[in-house]
């Protein structure tokens, strides 16, 4: 059951600061951290982030996959990253509930360090609830991908607006097959994503099942910036 | 040796990822040591020419492949392989 963080490869911020400083013919200074970050949490996996270069809030960059077999259990690496970067104060993280509820993780993530309730008032975690619905006639379970990326394009101009970056983290896109949507939706949908995060104004272009080109995802991403909307801040 | 991951998920994905990590239980069965095994997979470093290229640039670091892990009460520890004990 993969669990997908997306995270833009480089941090503008911290770019903008380096080559401040590079200009100003000073030692660019190392990120300052909160003290949150300083504490439990990074105690709990130091030994964890010193084999792997994930010091000093530096975690993996890009996309990453977290996959797990059973009876292995990945969610305190999952804990990690959300711990990593919602405590960061120069990121904000949207956790995307597929399978299970931040809040339902809320107590496992104490135990290793991390306060969510108060990262999700601190708004350095945005939750983005499930995109699965019923239909209301056939009762039948489909995803709304359309409602999810609304939601994380606001998120996204969200973080933009307070100069921060964002990382998403999709738990868990097994999810979404159990509901019908197929691999390559799936698929299409992190590209968009990608594509977003990277800067990209030109999503990538899909088939449809009869094989036209579509430009369905123009149609997403326009809506995603129309003032209808709407994005929920827990 | 290239540890094979039988993910169908991880199959489809790992071509668009900068870094796959597999957790998966001890292949030896339980052990009271370690809770299991962390497989680190950096696909887009994979791809890079070796050394040997006509201009071999400056190799980018590569996390290590495999890690063993124990999840405690107050840490999570990671080991080498063979250096629990």
């Amino acid at each position: 059951m993969p669990t997908l963080l997306l995270q833009p490869r480089f941090n503008p911020i911290q770019s903008f600061a380096h080559s401040l400083a590079r200009f100003n013919n000073t030692p660019a200074r190392p990120p300052r951290l909160t003290p949150s970050v300083l504490s439990h949490h990074t105690h709990m996996f130091a030994e964890i982030n010193t084999a792997l270069r994930w010091e000093h809030g530096e975690g993996p960059r890009g996309l990453v996959i977290v996959t797990e077999a059973t009876p292995a259990d990945a969610t305190f690496m999952l804990l990690h990253f959300v711990g990593m970067y919602a405590t960061d104060g120069t990121r904000r993280l949207c956790f995307v509930e597929l399978r299970r509820t931040l809040e339902s993780l809320a107590p496992l993530a104490k135990k290793l360090g991390i306060t969510v309730r108060s990262e999700i008032e601190n708004q350095g975690i945005v939750v983005v609830a499930s995109p699965i619905v019923s239909d209301a006639e056939t009762f039948e379970l489909r995803v709304d991908v359309a409602a999810l990326e609304r939601e994380l394009a606001c998120a996204f101009e969200r973080a933009t607006a307070e100069q921060r970056a964002l990382c998403i983290v999709l738990d868990d896109l097994s999810a979404l097959l159990n509901v019908a949507a197929t691999p390559l939706e799936v698929v299409h949908l992190l590209q968009r994503l990608q594509a977003r995060m990277a800067g990209s104004k030109v999503p990538p272009t899909t088939t449809t099942t009869n094989g036209a080109p579509s430009n369905s995802h123009t149609h997403t991403l326009s809506h995603a910036r129309s003032p209808r909307s709407t994005c929920s801040w827990r | 040796m290239p540890e094979v991951i039988d993910d169908p998920w991880y199959t489809l994905l790992k071509h668009q990822s900068d870094l796959a990590i597999c957790i998966r239980a001890l292949e030896t069965g339980y052990s009271k040591d370690v809770d299991g095994v962390m497989l680190f997979t950096q696909p887009q470093l994979a791809a890079l020419p070796s050394i040997g290229a006509v201009v071999a640039p400056a190799a980018p670091w590569r996390m290590p492949s495999r890690l063993h892990y124990t999840v405690g009460d107050s840490s999570v520890r990671v080991f080498i392989p063979g250096a629990s004990a």
